[in-house]
Parts: structure tokens; sequence; C-alpha cells
């Protein structure tokens, strides 16, 4: 009887232990401050505070990055995580131009022609100055097929053409009219060719990983493999310095294990990918939260290989038969977090025109079904299991496709997996593929996702016509013209049934409250320049 | 037993060669292709031809194989897709992460096991044992991310006295961080071990304490403590020993989900790493330094079984005799 005491006393004591850690820990003494030490941590104020100099602004990503040096680094983390240390040359948004380490820049009229100055004074982490001699080497470098990074070096196939007017004037000549060339010269990150240039072939170079002087508001400081990043403010910043003291990138590749940190105060910044988590931060005074435009579309696309959505009725029938709010409603909980998408652009490209999208019309639908014979049919619908709230939209249309009379088979793969089955093989043995594309700045940029000339066609239901436009929107400095060549794009992509737009994410983030700044410029990824983001006390 | 030893490590080469093998195949047949993270849009079809020859990946998988085996013969694991540098360099740069985080465990199991199994033993179906046997079932059952998260909640965000992921504080490496650091990972790891370690002691004394020369030692005079530590603990061992061998490449690979809950910058995280990017010259790195591991591990442990049983060192000896 004793026994049977002592193991039920235990068996309570465990559940009770588990129940207190599961439960809600977001009260006023789980208080995040942007310090390293949680112990250290102090309660923040909840919004107002004066602004202070210093600080540590610091986040998580899952992953490290491989290497210091940006060019490598074309992922989400090195994108993110290098940011602070590379300035572009100048960023083409959607009613500015924001000029960095550039101070100005002139396209001729031609369109072959692009004029850039660079600023006054700059000057890389080591204190060399940042000249033209730089850009020169830096195009040489990319051009060199050995570094396997030739991006920004060529237009339609042929490369272009540098040369400096004087330290601070270069010109770049383009082969032929490239529209989207600028926005893509303007996001160049210069790297020091004095740290560089006794390295032949910088691919897989150790210096790679042992240099990161950069042109940025913030210098490496120390890079702890797999662990963190901890990045200073550079005092001689040509723009001046920053307030922040300190951006600390840790890895944390466990969501959960992220959470629990930023409510330790061990991180100052939470992606919120939820509606419970959003609605959480939401009403606790600690934090703050921000929501900014990803620039980013999410969709269902059609494979053209199979020989069931080969057919236009039948993409046409799938497009009447779902309801992108449901879809959204069942998959994110709100609009908050992702607003339902109409288009192939979304609001924060260039060009954007509010066209028609598709409404539900079930019965349309079910007649068009049975008109094509394929009622009753299996359609296998493949997903990236790896973000974020795929497999619950997946869910939602296998759902309604089932009332129109459709059976849908889902299949979830890891990124890597999910890449090779929507873009790389063309065995048509799909139907459906729910993926997701940045599209912010110039439309051009979303070429290779959605021309029958693009980059990842293999199974695009595109036409030539629809191509042709593309290579148009690209061939023109016009900016009239432009517009209406990307409406029609929208509007043919639409009639044709390549895609179903379902959503343009928001970027919502919660906040200890005394970071100030975040939202100044409502770009991803996050930030694009630290010099607006500010402590207070 | 020189002889025994050359053979032993003869037999070594097939198996290696298999596991090689397979797991080529295995990670080639596998959706995804590592030439994925340097696709660029303005990509053109001969600068990806190119980028392939560059990265070893233009050939038939057979010749591919022979390349990676051929420079594995010249002590050469490749170099890393992704980073481009070389494997090795890469492996033991966080190796000592790894076996620091994961010998800490297992020292920390065996120191805690084996008294408990005793006691367990020794006791058996009285109230220590059936304490310690709850706290095994308990063991064994928890998921490791479960209650790695657990114990981040009580001690880091509730208690405030250990940091909840990482190796170190951000600008200190002095050694009382680094065990601050350690003792959540090493304690998540060490529970399973623990309980599993704990009911095969537990089962081997009470199976030895029903042996004649127990018996005997009783008979004797022996005390209870002499006959426990001075006969059974040894004979308990053996399995012991046989678990030891088995978890010796656990020192070298790490745990995944361990490693990912509390960010322990390790071999889990890289290997999870070149599984996610298809770094394949990385994950056959990974997998034969797994394999070798496990193999020299279970020959160590066949070594200390002869070691601490005298009767297989007999019994070696009538074979030859």
């Amino acid at each position: 009887m004793k026994r049977t005491i002592l193991c039920l006393a235990l068996a309570l004591g465990l559940l009770g232990t588990t129940l207190a850690g599961c439960g809600d820990q977001t009260t006023a003494e789980a208080t995040p401050a942007p310090t390293s030490d949680p112990q250290e941590s102090a309660a923040p104020s909840s919004s107002g505070g004066e602004k202070v100099d210093g600080g540590t602004l610091i986040m998580c990503e899952p992953t490290d990055i491989s290497s210091l040096n940006i060019l490598y680094e074309t992922g989400d983390e090195g994108m993110t995580m290098l940011k602070p240390v590379y300035d572009p040359l100048y960023v083409v948004a959607k009613d500015e131009v924001r000029y960095y380490l550039a101070e100005s820049r002139e396209v001729s009229e031609d369109g072959l022609t692009i004029t850039v100055t660079l600023r006054d004074n700059l000057k890389w982490h080591d204190g060399e100055p940042i000249t033209t001699d730089d850009v020169l080497w830096y195009f040489e470098m990319k051009m060199n097929p050995d570094n396997n990074t030739s991006s920004g070096t060529t237009v339609n196939g042929e490369p272009v053409t540098v040369a400096a007017v004087d330290e601070r004037t270069f010109t770049v000549t383009l082969p032929s009219v490239s529209a989207s060339y600028d926005a893509t010269l303007g996001n160049l990150k210069l790297l020091p060719k004095h740290v560089y240039e006794d390295t032949p072939v910088l691919a897989g170079a150790e210096i790679n990983s042992t240099s990161g002087v950069g042109s940025g508001p913030f210098m490496v400081k120390e890079w702890n493999k797999g662990e963190s990043l901890v990045l200073e403010r550079f005092e001689d910043y040509y723009r001046g310095p920053a307030s922040l003291e300190q951006v600390v990138f840790r890895i944390i590749p466990n969501a959960s294990a992220e959470e629990i940190a930023f409510q330790n105060g061990e991180l100052s910044v939470l992606r919120l990918t939820t509606q419970d988590m959003l609605e959480k931060y939401s009403n606790d005074p600690n934090y703050s939260v921000y929501t900014l435009t990803e620039g980013r579309i999410n969709y269902m696309g059609f494979n053209s290989n199979s020989p069931l959505t080969s057919d236009p009725k039948v993409r046409e029938a799938i497009c009447l038969a779902l309801n992108v709010d449901e879809i959204i409603a069942g998959a994110y909980g709100s609009t908050d977090l992702a607003p339902a998408a109409k288009t192939v652009f979304c609001p924060s490209n260039l060009y954007y025109t509010d066209v028609d999208g598709y409404s539900q019309d079930l019965e349309r639908a079910q007649q068009l079904i049975a008109e094509a014979g394929v009622e009753g049919e299996t359609f296998r619908l493949v997903y990236n299991s790896s973000r974020e709230n795929m497999e619950n939209c997946a869910l939602m249309i296998q759902q309604q496709l089932r009332a129109a009379g459709l059976n849908v088979e889902i299949q979830g793969y890891e990124t890597q997996g999910f890449f090779e089955v929507f873009f790389y093989t063309d065995a048509g043995d799909w139907e459906l593929g729910l993926n997701g594309y940045s599209t912010n700045g110039d439309n051009q940029g979303d070429e290779y996702m959605f021309s029958l000339e693009g980059f990842l066609s293999k199974n695009i239901c595109s036409t030539d016509e629809i191509a042709a436009l593309w290579n148009a929107g690209d061939a023109t400095t016009d900016p009239a013209e432009r517009a209406d060549i990307y409406r029609q794009i929208q509007e043919q992509i639409r009639d044709v049934y390549t895609m179903f737009p379902i959503s343009s994410p928001n970027f919502v983030v919660a906040t200890d409250s005394r970071l100030k700044g975040v939202d100044a410029i409502d770009m991803i990824p996050l930030f694009e320049d630290y010099l607006q983001l500010y402590m207070t006390n | 037993m020189s002889n025994y030893l050359v053979k032993r490590f003869l037999q070594l080469i097939p198996v290696l060669l298999l596991v090689s093998i397979f797991s080529f195949l295995i990670v080639h047949f596998a959706p995804g292709d590592p030439l994925n993270m340097y696709m660029r849009p303005d990509m053109t079809q001969e600068e990806m031809d190119t980028l392939r020859v560059n990265l070893g990946l233009d050939g038939t998988i057979v010749d591919q194989y022979f390349a990676w085996l051929g420079n594995v013969f010249h002590g050469n694991l490749g170099n890393s897709l992704i980073t481009q540098q070389p494997v090795a360099g890469r492996i033991l740069e966080v190796l000592p992460n790894t076996v620091l985080l994961m010998g800490t465990s297992l020292v920390l199991s065996f120191v805690i096991s084996i008294p408990l199994g005793l006691i367990a033993g020794l006791k058996k179906n009285k109230l220590a044992d059936q304490l310690i046997s709850f706290f095994s079932y308990v063991g064994i059952s928890i998921p490791s991310f479960w209650f790695g998260l657990l114990l981040i909640i009580v001690f880091s965000l509730l208690l405030h006295l250990l940091p909840g992921s990482g190796m170190h504080e951000i600008g200190r490496s002095d050694l009382p961080d680094l065990i601050r650091h350690l003792i959540m990972p090493s304690l998540v790891l060490s529970v399973g071990n623990v309980a599993t370690f704990t009911r095969y002691i537990r089962s081997n004394t009470i199976s030895q304490l029903e042996e004649e020369y127990v018996l005997t030692a009783k008979s004797k005079g022996a005390t209870q403590k002499h006959i426990l530590f001075g006969h059974v603990l040894k004979n308990c061992l053996l399995p012991v020993i046989t678990l030891a061998g088995m978890h010796f490449a656990s020192l070298v690979t790490g745990s995944f989900i361990v490693e990912s809950v509390f960010g322990w910058p390790g071999m889990g995280t890289l290997g999870m790493s070149a599984i996610n990017n298809r770094d394949y010259p990385m994950i056959m790195g990974f997998t034969m330094l797994s394999c070798l591991l496990l193999i020299i591990g279970n020959l160590v442990a066949d070594l200390l079984y002869y070691v601490a049983d005298p009767r297989i060192k007999s019994g070696l000896k009538e074979v030859r005799g």
C-alpha cells in the first residue's frame, strides 16, 4: 500500500513539474533584455523611454553561416547575419532609392550605361579607403569562373564592362538594355581588394572564414562557429556610428528553445509564426509587436508535365474550387500573419497592379471537372514540410478539392527534397505543389519562376507570349511601359492558370519593447539599415 | 592476443568498405542536389555545368564513389560542397565540443548508474529498488527534446540558474561558464543512459548474487561490502563494458536532438546541416567516422572483457592450446 502511495506521489510530482514547464511563461518576471546573460536581465520599460547610446541587439538564426564572405552566403542566414557588415551601393525600392556606399547613380538615356559615384571618405573596417579600385577588382574577381560567383556581372549572358572615371566614380556599360540591372548593381556588396587580391581563387579559400572586413555599420568581433557571431559598432562608419554597441546572432536550431530564449531575455527579437504567438505577445506590455512586409508570395503551382494538370480546364477548375480566405483562416489563423494574395506580384514590387484574382465558384468548378473527365481522379500535392504553415495549407486544399470531386494525396518533403521534386525533375508525377518566393523590388526578379525561359521552368505552365513579355519588361527603361508590361504578365499568368496565389505573408516580430526603429524600413531581410535601431531606457 | 587484434583490424576493412558503399548510395539517391545551394536566377546551363565539374559532381555515381575512395586512401576526406573547406578540418573543429558533451554525459551516466544498479539489485523488490526502477522507467520513456525543453524552462526561464543554450556566454570563454552551459545538455543525455545502464546492472547484480561463489564467500564470512565490491561488481561490469563500447561512437557523433535543443555547436549540428544541404563529402566523413568509432568501440569492449573476465582469457588460451 505504502509503495502504491509513493508511486502515485511520484507520478503526481512529475505531472506537476510537467505542467509547470508547459505553462505560459510570459509574465512580468520573464523579462527580455538585450544582454547576453539572462541573470543580468533587467525589466524593460513598457514603452516610450528615452533613447540611450549603446545596448546589444541579440537575434537568432537556426543555422550558422559557413563563411564571413557575403559573396558566398546566399542563404537566409547569410543575408541576415552579414547584412550589418556589408553595405550595398544603393537600394532601389518602390518609391525611392536609398543610397548607402553610393552617393548617386545615373542611368543614361539609352539605358546602357550606369554611372555611380561613391561617397567621400568611405572606409573598410580595417581603416583602408573604399575606392573604385575595389569596384574594378570586385567585378574582375566575380567574372573569374573559378570563383563560382558571376551574378551581377552579365546581362543576357554577356558580360558588362566596368570602368573607373576617378577614385570615386565608375561606369558600368551593359551589352544590352536591362532595366532590372540598376537594382542588381545597387545591391552588390563590395569586398576589399587589399584583403583578397593575393588569393587567386576565392571559392573555398580559407580567407573567407577569417577576414570579414566589410563596409557596414558593424564589424566582426568574434565568430564562434555554430554558436554565435558577435558584431561591434564600427566607429568610423561613413554615416556616423550606430547607436547600438553590439549586434549578436546566436545559433539556436530548435524553434521552441528559441522562444524560451526570447522570453528569458537572451534574444531581443522573435519571429511570430502562429496566431497564438501573435496574440500572446501583442497582449504583453513587455514586448512590442511589429508587422513588416515580407515581400513574398506563397502559392500553389501546377505541373505542366502531369497529364492531369497540363489541361488548362483542370487548372481553371481547381482555381475556382478553392477559397483562399478559408485556406488562410485554416492554415494561418487570420490575415494578420498572411493577407491573401491575388496575383504573381505583391504591392512591394516596383510595379504592381491591383488586378482581379480568382473567386471561388464551386458549381463552375464541378462543371469543368466533369467536362475534363477528371472527376474522382487523385491529384498529388507536394509541399515543403520545413516551411511554416505549408502542411496546414495542403490540408485545407485537400479538403476543398474533395468538395469539388477531386481526391488529393499530400506529400511533404524537406527543403532540398522538395526543390528537387518541384523544380528540377520533370517526371510529371505530381500535379500540385506549394511553394513561395521573395518578390521585393524589381519585378523582373520573378522571371526565373514564371517564364518558360526562366531558370526553374521545367514544370511551369506558361506560354511563349508570357516569356516574351518578361523579356520586354527588362528591355525598356520607360517606367510607364514597364508598368503596363508587368500588368499584362499578372493578367496572363492568371488567365493561363499558371499558379494559384495564396498569401503574401507578413513578417511579424515581437521585440523587447525598449528596442526602437524596427519598422523604420519595412523590408525583409531584417534590418536593411542598422543605424535606425536604438535602445530606450 | 596480437593475432586476435590483427584479425579484428583486418575485419575492419570490408566492413568499412561496405558501409561506405551503402552510405554513398543512400545519400546520393536521396532527393536533392548540393548544386541547388549555388543556383542563381541568372545562371546559364554552361555555368551550372562548370560548377558541377568544379564540385566533382559531374561523373556517374560509380566514378564519384571511386574518386572519393581514392581521396580517402590518401588520407583526404574531401572538401565540403558548401564551404569548400576540408571535411576533416571542419570535423576536427567541432569534435572537441561533442567529445566534451558526450564524454561528460557518459561519465555521468556510469557514475550514477553503477551505484544505483548495485543498490537496486541488492535491495531487490524493496523500497529503494522500487524508487530506482520507477525513475529508470521514467528515464527510458522520457523524450530527450521534451526533457531538454523542460529543464530550460525550469532552470533557465523560471529560476535563472543556468543558461539555456550555447557553450559560452558572449565574450566569455572561462571554465566555470563552460560548466554552467554543460550541465543541462549532459544531464539530458545522461538520463536515458542512466536508466538503461541501471536496469542492466540491476538485473546482473541480482543474477550474480544468486551465484554459488557469492554463497561461498558468505560462508567464509566475507562482508556484504566485500562481496559486492570485490566480486559482484567486477562481474556486473561486463554488460556495462558492452554498453560503453556501443556508446563509444556517440562520443563523436553527438546527438542531433539534444545539440539542436541546446544550440550546442557539435557534430550533431554539423551532421544535420550536412544532411539538409546534401553536403555529400561531409555526410560521408561523418558516417565513416561514426562507423569506425563504433567498430573500435566494440573492439575495445572485447578487449576490456578480456581484462575483466579471466575466463575469457583462459578460454582463448584453451582455443589456442
